[in-house]
Formats: C-alpha cells, sequence, structure tokens
C-alpha cells in the first residue's frame, strides 16, 4: 500500500438477493485511490462498476448487501468485518454507524455524482435552495453565508449569470448546466474524494468537454481524488491516471492508464480497446466480443471472461484466476487476473472450440510464466 | 470510384433522396387555444439541401436537439416538411398525400435507437419481422415465414427466435431483430436512428458489423443518424454536420475528419475524447449552451458561440443589409489587432453569459480595472472601439448588464458579415473527389 | 432478468414491463387474494350460467311452477329421509334455522311464496350479465374512442374528448330514464339499466386508455410500424391497443362489480330488472318494506350483492398489482 492511499477496497463483495437467485453484483474486488488522482472503473453494463462505487459510500439497498471486505478511508474503517469462530462474518465494532457515514463521511469527506442529474435534483426546489441547504448542513455556515458560498461555486463550475439561476428550478437548466449544478454541490463541501458515476455519459461531446475540463481544472486546483465510472475508453485515457477494468463483478485488470492502453495484458482489455471505434483514424474493420455478458447470477466457472475470450482454453473453465502483478518496473503496480500470466496449466491446456484462432503473440515472451521468477505469482506451483 | 468526379452520372452515384431547400418548423406549443392565439415556431430544420446517393452511408451527425432525427424523419415523410421538396427515387414526395405515400414506404424502412422500446413486447419475433411485408401484401404466409426465419439468421440470430418474444433478448439481439424487420421488403433506404448508441461497445461493434455486411448484400443505402463521431467515421461514407437545424458542412469522410473547415466541426472532433493516453487532447471546447431554436441567431446560426467570429467592418457587408438599430450601432471602423478583436469577443461573451463577478468594484475605474485584468492583458483595442467599451464598463459599474449586453452585441457581433448572411459555400476536397459544402463565412472568396 | 443486470448497473432498459399476458396470469395465480376473487368469480359465473340451464328452477324463480324448489335437493344430499314434502306457496317463510322455517326452502321464501334460495341463485344470472354486458358496452366504447384520440392527438382528439366529456356530465340514472321513457316508450326494463350505465362508463374507459396511448404512441414500434407502412387501423389494432389495454382491464373487473352495484340499485329503484325476473336490487326493493318483519329477505341479497363485488374488487386489486411494474415479485 502506497502512503498516499486514501482510500483503499479490499476484497470487497456486494450481493443482491432476488428471487431468481443470489446477483454477485461484485465479486471480490480491490482497488485504491491516492492523494489527488483520477482513478478509474470502467467495463461495460452489468459489470459491477455503479454497485462498487455505492458501496464505498454505503448507499446499497435492499436487496443488495455488502457481505464480505473491507473499505478503509484514510483511519476510518467504512466497511469491515470480523470473523467469528463459526464462520460467520460480524461487522467489526470500530465500523462507522450509519449515522456517522451520514455525518462524516458522505458529502464532506467522499461526494458522488451520478450520471443522470435529474434525478439527483430536487423537480420541486430550486437549484439554490438545495444547494445552500446542503452547504449550511455540511460546513455548518450560516442562511447568507451559505447562499453567498453556493453562488460562488456555481459561479466556479461556469454557470452563466450564478446569482440569477441561482433562484432556477433544476428543469430551467440545461442537461450540461444541471451536471454542473451536482458538480457544484459536490464541490461546495470541499471533499477529500469524488465519486462520479458516468457523470457525462448522457451529454453531447461538447458538453462532455467542457465538464472533462471543469474536472481537470477543480482537481488542479484543490487537488481533490477521483473515481471516476464510465465505459468510454477514451474518457479514461483523456483523464485517468491509473484503470481498473471490470468484468462481471470482477477487476481483470488494473494499472497506470498508459500500461492499460499500451501494454495491454488481459484479453477482456485488448478486446474491448480493439471494439471500440476510433474518432481519429479510420479503422477497417472492428473486432467484437463475441455474445453477451452472462448472468451475475449464475457466472461461468473459472475465469467469468472464458466464454468469450478469443484466448479462452480448457484449463480457463476450470481454475478461477488470481491477481497476478505484471509490473514491468517495482513502481508501476501492474496486476491482471488471467492464468496466461499464473503458473497454472494455460499453456498446456487445450484452446476451447470458440477460440480457435488464438493470436497470443501479444505476450511477451518473457511474460510467459515458465519464463518468468516465480515468486511473484501467486498461483500453485 | 476513380474516375467518377465530373464525368456523366456514374450508376452509384444516382441519388436515391434529393432534398431541396428542405424546412420544418413546429409550434412551440400545442393545443386548441395555442392554435388560437398563434405561437412562435421552434425551427427544427431550416432550409436544408442534400442528397443520398445509391448504396452509401450517408451520416447525419450533430448533438441533441440540432435537429438531425427531425430531419430524417421529414426525409421519410413521417414528419411532413414544412417548407422544401423531398424527392425519392425522382418522385416529389411532399406532393403526394399519406395514401399515396403508403406504398412507397416499402422502399424506406427505419431502424430506431432504443432497443427495447422498438419492438412490440406483446407480438413474437416472427410476426415483428413479418409485419412490413404484410403491410405491403409482398408473399404467401409460408413465404413470408421462411423469408423472416432466413433474415433472422442473416442477422446472426437463429431461425428459431421467430416464435420467441423480444424481452427475451438481449440489447444488441433487439437491434438485430429490427434490421431483420427493415431489410424484409428489400428496401432501397434504411435511415438508422443511432442504432448502437444503447448499446455497448462491444455488442455494439456486432451490430455495425452486421449492418456493413448487409448493405454489402443488398446495395442497400443507409442515412446514418449518430452523435458519435467515431461511429461516424467507421459506417460513413460521406458525412454532413448539423448545428441548430442547419447543415453546417458536409463532406466526405475522410475530407471532413481530416480536413474540417468548419469551425463547429472542429470543436466537435476536438472534444472527443481519444482512446488513447498518449494523444495529449487540447479539448479545445466551447463555450456556452445551444442557442433557443424558437429565435436562432441570424446568419450563421454558430456565431454566439464561433471562436471564429469575423470582426465586423470588413467589406463584405453593406451597411445596407443590416437592420436600423444594427445600422445605428456599428461603427464607421472597427480597426484593431486580431488579438484585441478576441479579447473584444471574449469580453463581449463574458458580459452576455455574465460569467465574471465585480465583487466591490462599483467606480467605472474598478470595474475597467477587473474588466482590463481579466480580457485585456495583452492587446487593448483603441479608439471608437475603446469608447464604445467605455460606455459598456459605465453600464456594468451601474449595475446595467442588460444594457451593457445589448451595446455590445449591437456594436460587435450583429453587423459582423457572420450575423447579416447565411454562409454557403462548396470549397476543394483535399481527401477523395466529392463536393465539400461548407456554411462558413471564413470561405468567403473561395467558392460561391 | 435483463432487469436486475440493468438495474444494478444504474441503467435501465425503460420502464416498460416487458411481460406477457401468460406471466400476468402467473403473478395473478400466485397472489392469494386475487385467486380468492377469481375463485368468487368463478363460482358466481357458473351458478350464473347453470342456474339458466335448468328450466324446473327458472319457473320456480318465477312463481310459475311452484311444486320445485332447490331445496328438496340441498338435504337429500345428507339425509333422504328428510326429504320434504312438496309445499303449498306460502309467502313471507322465515329461513330453515329460524323459528318456523324448514329445509324445504332454506333461505325462507318471498312476498309471493316463492323460493328465496333459488331466486337469489337465480339473481346471478341477472346480475352478472347485467355487470359483464354493461362494463362491455363501456369499455368498447371507451377503448375505440380513447385508442383513436389518443392515437391521432390534434382536432381528432379535441373533439372526441370532447364529446365523452358530455357524456360525462350526464348522470347514468338520467341515461336510463331517457332510454327507458324515450326508446321504450315508458315501460322500464333491464336491458335499459344496462344500456345506460355501459355509457355512462364510456368516459372513464376512455380517458384512462387515452392517457395510455399517448405515451404508448411515443414508442419506437410505432413508428416503426407506421415508417413501415402500416394501415393506422392495423396500428391501432395490433400495437396501440394491446399495449394500452393493462389498466383498462383492472378497471374493468372492478367497474363490473360497480355495475352490479348501480343496476341493483336502479332495480330498487324500479328501473332495472322487472318481476317476476328475479333480480337482487328488485329482491331488496321489495323487501325493505319487510325490515322489520322479515328482516332476512334483505340481508340474503344484501350478502349475495356483498360477496360478488368482493370477488370482483379483490381480483381486480390482484391483477393490478400483477401489472404494475414497480411491484414485481
Amino acid at each position: 500500500m502506497n502512503q498516499n492511499t486514501i482510500l483503499s477496497v479490499d476484497g470487497l463483495r456486494t450481493h443482491f438477493y432476488t428471487e431468481q437467485g443470489v446477483v454477485r453484483a461484485v465479486d471480490d474486488i480491490s482497488f485504491d485511490v491516492r492523494q489527488g488522482e483520477i482513478v478509474g472503473i470502467v467495463g461495460e453494463s452489468g459489470a459491477g462498476k455503479s454497485v462498487a462505487t455505492t458501496s464505498i459510500l454505503r448507499l446499497i439497498e435492499e436487496p443488495g448487501e455488502i457481505v464480505a471486505g473491507e473499505i478503509t478511508y484514510q483511519d476510518t474503517t467504512i466497511v469491515g468485518f470480523d470473523e467469528r469462530s463459526d464462520g460467520t462474518l460480524v461487522p467489526k465494532d470500530e465500523m462507522l454507524t450509519n449515522r456517522q457515514m451520514r455525518s462524516q463521511v458522505r458529502g464532506n469527506e467522499i461526494a458522488i455524482i451520478f450520471q443522470d442529474p435529474m434525478e439527483s435534483l430536487n423537480p420541486v426546489y430550486t437549484v439554490g435552495n438545495q444547494l445552500q441547504e446542503f452547504i449550511e448542513l455540511n460546513r455548518d455556515l450560516s442562511g447568507s453565508a451559505a447562499k453567498k458560498e453556493g453562488i460562488d461555486v456555481l459561479r466556479e463550475v461556469g454557470i452563466p449569470e450564478p446569482e440569477a439561476r441561482f433562484g432556477d428550478y433544476p428543469h430551467e437548466f440545461s442537461g450540461g448546466m444541471r451536471q454542473r449544478v451536482l458538480i457544484a454541490m459536490a464541490l461546495a463541501c470541499r471533499p477529500n474524494l469524488i465519486i462520479a458515476d458516468e457523470p457525462t455519459t448522457a451529454l453531447d461531446v461538447t458538453v462532455e468537454g467542457q465538464i472533462l475540463n471543469l474536472v481537470s481544472d477543480l482537481q488542479e486546483e484543490y487537488g481533490t481524488s477521483f473515481i471516476w465510472v464510465t465505459h468510454d475508453m477514451g474518457v479514461v485515457a483523456e483523464i485517468c491516471d491509473r484503470v481498473n477494468v471490470m468484468y462481471l463483478g470482477k477487476i481483470v485488470e488494473q494499472g497506470p492508464v498508459d500500461e492499460i492502453f499500451y501494454d495491454t495484458k488481459h484479453p477482456y482489455t485488448k478486446a474491448l480497446l480493439e471494439s471500440v471505434p476510433r474518432p481519429d483514424r479510420t479503422v477497417d474493420e472492428l473486432n467484437p466480443i463475441v455474445g453477451t455478458m452472462p448472468s451475475a447470477i449464475d457466472p461461468p466457472r473459472g475465469c467469468r471472461f472464458h466464454t468469450r475470450c478469443p484466448d479462452a482454453r480448457e484449463a480457463c473453465r476450470e481454475v478461477d484466476p488470481q491477481f497476478v502483478d505484471v509490473s514491468e518496473t517495482p513502481d508501476t503496480e501492474h496486476r491482471t487476473a488471467c492464468i496466461k500470466y499464473d503458473d497454472v496449466g494455460y499453456w498446456d491446456s487445450v484452446p476451447l472450440e470458440h477460440a480457435s484462432e488464438q493470436d497470443t503473440s501479444y505476450i511477451d515472451e518473457d511474460q510467459r510464466p515458465e519464463n518468468r521468477d516465480l515468486e511473484q505469482t501467486e498461483g500453485e506451483p | 470510384m476513380s474516375d467518377a468526379i465530373g464525368g456523366e452520372s456514374v450508376s452509384e452515384d444516382e441519388p436515391v433522396v434529393e432534398v431541396e431547400h428542405m424546412s420544418k418548423y413546429f409550434s412551440s406549443e400545442t393545443g386548441f387555444i395555442a392554435s388560437l392565439l398563434g405561437s412562435s415556431d421552434v425551427q427544427a430544420v431550416d432550409e436544408v439541401s442534400f442528397d443520398i446517393r445509391k448504396g452509401e452511408t450517408l451520416a447525419l451527425v450533430g448533438e441533441s436537439g440540432c435537429g438531425k432525427s427531425t430531419l430524417a424523419r421529414a426525409v421519410l415523410q413521417l414528419h411532413r416538411p414544412t417548407d422544401g421538396t423531398v424527392r425519392f427515387k425522382g418522385q416529389n414526395l411532399t406532393d403526394l398525400s399519406d395514401r399515396e405515400i403508403r406504398p412507397l414506404r416499402r422502399d424506406m424502412q427505419m431502424i430506431f435507437q432504443d432497443p427495447h422500446s422498438s419492438l412490440n413486447p406483446r407480438l413474437k419475433v416472427g410476426q415483428i419481422v413479418e409485419e412490413p411485408m404484410k403491410a405491403h401484401d409482398l408473399h404467401d404466409p409460408e413465404e413470408r415465414t421462411r423469408r423472416a426465419q432466413r433474415l433472422l439468421e442473416k442477422v446472426g440470430l437463429e431461425a428459431e427466435h421467430y416464435y420467441r418474444y423480444p424481452h427475451e433478448f438481449s440489447g444488441g439481439q433487439r437491434q438485430r431483430i429490427n434490421l431483420a424487420r427493415a431489410f424484409s421488403t428489400d428496401p432501397e433506404l434504411i435511415m438508422c436512428d443511432e442504432p448502437t448508441s444503447a448499446l455497448d461497445v462491444s455488442v455494439q461493434a456486432q451490430v455495425l458489423n452486421v449492418m456493413n455486411e448487409l448493405q454489402e448484400e443488398f446495395g442497400v443505402t443507409y442515412l446514418f443518424i449518430s452523435h458519435d463521431m467515431s461511429v461516424v467515421r467507421y459506417v460513413a461514407d460521406r458525412v454532413a454536420v448539423m448545428y441548430l437545424g442547419h447543415i453546417v458542412e458536409l463532406a466526405e469522410k475522410e475530407e471532413l475528419f481530416e480536413n474540417p473547415q468548419h469551425p463547429y466541426t472542429r470543436a466537435l472532433l476536438d472534444s472527443i475524447p481519444i482512446p488513447d493516453p498518449r494523444v495529449t487532447d487540447a479539448r479545445g471546447t466551447l463555450e456556452g449552451d445551444v442557442p433557443s431554436p424558437i429565435d436562432p441567431p441570424s446568419g450563421c446560426r454558430f456565431r454566439t458561440r464561433c471562436p471564429k467570429l469575423i470582426r465586423p467592418g470588413t467589406d463584405d457587408v453593406d451597411r445596407s443589409e443590416l437592420d436600423e438599430q444594427t445600422a445605428a450601432a456599428a461603427l464607421s471602423i472597427y480597426e484593431m489587432s486580431d488579438v484585441a478583436w478576441e479579447n473584444v469577443r471574449a469580453y463581449t461573451r463574458a458580459v452576455t453569459r455574465r460569467s465574471f463577478a465585480l465583487e466591490d468594484a462599483d467606480s467605472p475605474a474598478a470595474v475597467r480595472n477587473v474588466v482590463d485584468e481579466r480580457f485585456f492583458t495583452d492587446a487593448r483595442p483603441g479608439g471608437e472601439v475603446d469608447e464604445v467599451l467605455d460606455r459598456s464598463i459605465e453600464l456594468l459599474a451601474d449595475g446595467e448588464w442588460d444594457g451593457a449586453t445589448d451595446l455590445l452585441r449591437t456594436t460587435f457581433e450583429e453587423p459582423s458579415i457572420c450575423a447579416a448572411r447565411k454562409p454557403a459555400y462548396t470549397v476543394e476536397s483535399e481527401y477523395g473527389g466529392g463536393d465539400h459544402y461548407v456554411a462558413c463565412h471564413l470561405h468567403r472568396g473561395r467558392g460561391e | 432478468m435483463a432487469t436486475t443486470e440493468g438495474q444494478l448497473d444504474g441503467k435501465d432498459g425503460g420502464g416498460e414491463p416487458q411481460i406477457g399476458w401468460r406471466h400476468t396470469f402467473q403473478q395473478v395465480k400466485g397472489d392469494p387474494t386475487a385467486r380468492f376473487g377469481l375463485y368468487v368469480i368463478a363460482i358466481a359465473t357458473s351458478i350464473a350460467v347453470f342456474s339458466a340451464v335448468d328450466a324446473n328452477l327458472s319457473r320456480a324463480t318465477m312463481g310459475v311452477y311452484p311444486d320445485y324448489t332447490i331445496g328438496e335437493w340441498l338435504p337429500v344430499l345428507e339425509n333422504p329421509e328428510r326429504m320434504p314434502p312438496p309445499t303449498e306457496m306460502e309467502p313471507y317463510q322465515p329461513p330453515v334455522f329460524a323459528e318456523g322455517g324448514s329445509w324445504a326452502n332454506p333461505l325462507g321464501t318471498d312476498q309471493a311464496g316463492r323460493d328465496y334460495l333459488s331466486r337469489i341463485i337465480y339473481g346471478a344470472r341477472v346480475s352478472m350479465a347485467v355487470g359483464f354486458f354493461a362494463t362491455f358496452l363501456g369499455l368498447t366504447g371507451g377503448v375505440l374512442i380513447g385508442a383513436v384520440a389518443g392515437y391521432y392527438g390534434g382536432r381528432i382528439d379535441d373533439v372526441l374528448m370532447r364529446f365523452v366529456e358530455i357524456i360525462y356530465s350526464i348522470p347514468a340514472l338520467v341515461l336510463v330514464i331517457v332510454f327507458t321513457v324515450f326508446v321504450s316508450g315508458g315501460n322500464p326494463d333491464v336491458i335499459y339499466a344496462v344500456l345506460g350505465v355501459g355509457i355512462a362508463t364510456i368516459p372513464v374507459f376512455s380517458r384512462i386508455i387515452r392517457s395510455r396511448v399517448l405515451s404508448v404512441r411515443e414508442m419506437d414500434y410505432i413508428e416503426a410500424a407506421r415508417a413501415a407502412g402500416v394501415k393506422d387501423r392495423n396500428i391501432i389494432r395490433r400495437h396501440v391497443i394491446p399495449n394500452s389495454f393493462a389498466p383498462v382491464l383492472v378497471y374493468a373487473t372492478l367497474q363490473i362489480g360497480f355495475a352490479i352495484l348501480i343496476v341493483a340499485g336502479l332495480s330498487f329503484l324500479g328501473y332495472g330488472a322487472q318481476p317476476p325476473t328475479p333480480d337482487w336490487g328488485q329482491m331488496l326493493n321489495h323487501a325493505h318494506g319487510q325490515m322489520h318483519v322479515n328482516p332476512w329477505m334483505s340481508i340474503w341479497p344484501g350478502v349475495a350483492i356483498l360477496i360478488t363485488i368482493m370477488g370482483f374488487n379483490l381480483f381486480g386489486d390482484g391483477l393490478q398489482d400483477a401489472l404494475d411494474p414497480r411491484i414485481d415479485n
């Protein structure tokens, strides 16, 4: 763990108990966030990105439940479990109560921005009203001081005529402006960490560009950390420092953004990158990922991606891949959960039917486990 | 396609659709009372002209509210155009009644954005795919079934899916069903309204590939509506960029992406995040919001946000072209350096948007300081222009933001050629041979 | 399943429940209250249907064939010895458990000495028919008007909805009186009650379906059908009505109970079924004068009405839950 780490998530599992079965929306994920960086969580719909981030704020609602794992923010335990002698997990004593979460963490330490600003703003109150109340609540300011602060924040995020707009209702703002209001709200209490859950997905590109610029500026000014949830590899490349790629409730690859794009290790990340059309050059043929994402109720055994993976072999069906450190240098911390990089028999096993044409040439010879220092890997000998 | 340029009409270039000066206005309020009182119109599409050639994919891109969907629906006569003509295979659709158009719909089908709402949940897939054939009385029932099943296989589903209900399918599979339905009557033209924007990237690629294969096999023409420039770059042959009801630029794909001429197209291309962390993108983004289509800016509709708004006082505009108020406000000369003009423009827009605060500055001198510090650090205009700035600063010091806005806009924006005349120019392409249409006065003198 | 995944990722496939009627039926079956309602309706309906088949019963209830009572058959099943002799037509007999009652007329007899149980059972026929037909009339008229108004909008919508509002402003009773007076020349009959109640419910049905159609009309599959060249008539029939029908169906089940009640009330006032045809409302009418002497005479038809309407309401509630996308069990 790094010194500057402000949030660490370790072995988090969040499950939903539905009538069809247990949805393992987030199933054993670990990542951390350091001071002043933007950490991306990227994946397709159904990957569990949003569940992961709402778990951090303990905003998971029935029938969902955080069933295991540890979330530590600075020195406070947001989620933590002790194992009893009979094997059941009970919440730790030092875990924050719901009241403490509300008063100490949400809003003033960690803020969240959602994809749909219309759902986050109450349509019957003015924007100013909501902003002011939020500031009064979280920053202990009196009415007029809170109002002034609110107007300042609105101006800061680029709302024109902030004094006049303060009294407007949410529906009188355009989509981009509403998202700015939400960012203003998140910023108003000077949080240390902002979780942005697809905040630009519903916006037009030029507006998205404005918001991304705004976020970069604000981050520079205040050194706020971000967790940026998105499905857009472009946005990831644009603003993230480090990236976690999620597939079906698991993180399959994590590392610095440059390595994720230029030294891609996991076949899913690679496939995802190849299936994105490029705005900057004309591609003749896209390589889609075959099939659709399986259900999180009954995920495939072994590696969850093996049913669609172009590189899948027999062993992928059996072995549950562990995180393997594939860093080129000691300080990059590039990890991936693919048994190609683990010594558990991938290379000796037979390719699966759908994956007959395999191109594994992009994996360097020295990356193959038989050629690597085995002490680094966590698999069975 | 090598020597198609300028030659006698090559069959591939034959237009399937010709649109001339087409407009579509909506009444901004509906209902009985509003129709009596009369209401201002929303100019969703205003005087656009273009054609779609046989077998090509023409992409219509733009941001939400730019009128691309309305335009496409007006072409298909799903919304009747307010003005102008639309010819489909030589026949003027705007002259025909709904009843007369119905048989022609066999040749123009449609694919939708939302895979959930585009299929009737109470019908089986087979019934859905067969519906267009049934509507046009094509084939007998057995042949329809056979055809539907064959189409399902063609789009990458299975013949047995004929008997299933839509809710049993994922988003990507539903878009395939949509495709099968659209192709069932063997149409000439298919209008695709953001067909992949509701899908995940990996699935999007699957659907786009199927669309390409079908186009190759059936030789169909696509009118492809999208807000996603990346997708457009993958599928289109030619691209039309729309802004607030106007087509601002239309060119062949390579030309448009590599040699964009309209400032809006450039801004649009610049704001797309590129999936490559090593491309450090300036994200040179636009300021402000799209103006209301109820009372759109005169001339070039992009001028209120354009980073290249042309300095007034150039010789292109005759004073008689301006309305009285503007002519009165216009200065006799606008002499200043380009940098100074940029500053004036930024200041005008900042005042319009009230994007800066005057905190404690209440005397003209104090306001002048704030303004100078913020907008005129490097270059400042002199003479008459500066006098106008002074007057605006006095208004600001009195808290008269609206007055200052009016003054600045009538002096610096309205007399510009961008506000006085609607631009339409054709320039030479650098990539490929086709025409490059660009609606921007920066190209005046370079074409017509 | 798709919804579960969608919800988890914050992306939803839209509020439209992607379910078929079969799914709805499964849900109703799984809901005990709705199931109970369904049983009541089924029993009431079969009584109504079978009572019409038995000619003897029919005649007995009319008072034409006094020797026959349904009471003859009930004790026989338990104890053949207790078979009573044919009785004279004796008015105002008390029910079997009261003093002076007999198994021959388990619920007693009415003012003309007719067997009360037979009349209650036979009355189900009239009530159920009235409920179904009045509702069917309102539903058909309402759905047609509402669907057309909602689908086309504009001027057509304005004209149709103003027309519906005019109907809405006339009370059902006035409509019934108008029909009775102007169509039959003043001879009241249950058919006019049905007509009046049916027409009076058209506005509610048309409003319900219209509001649904307004949202269904915006669905892409409607535009897809239009773009494909499907005729408006077929679009309304195949796409608009089936997808707007759910709330109407819920309302219709509730409305059947309500129509039974209204027609019972009209019969009570003398505008419904005419003697000697037995009808619950009309029976109440005759009974209310006897309230102090023979209270049972008022109670039996009341109980019959109560149970039937409760059955429809319970079923309607269950159906509503089953069709509501927010309550998905």
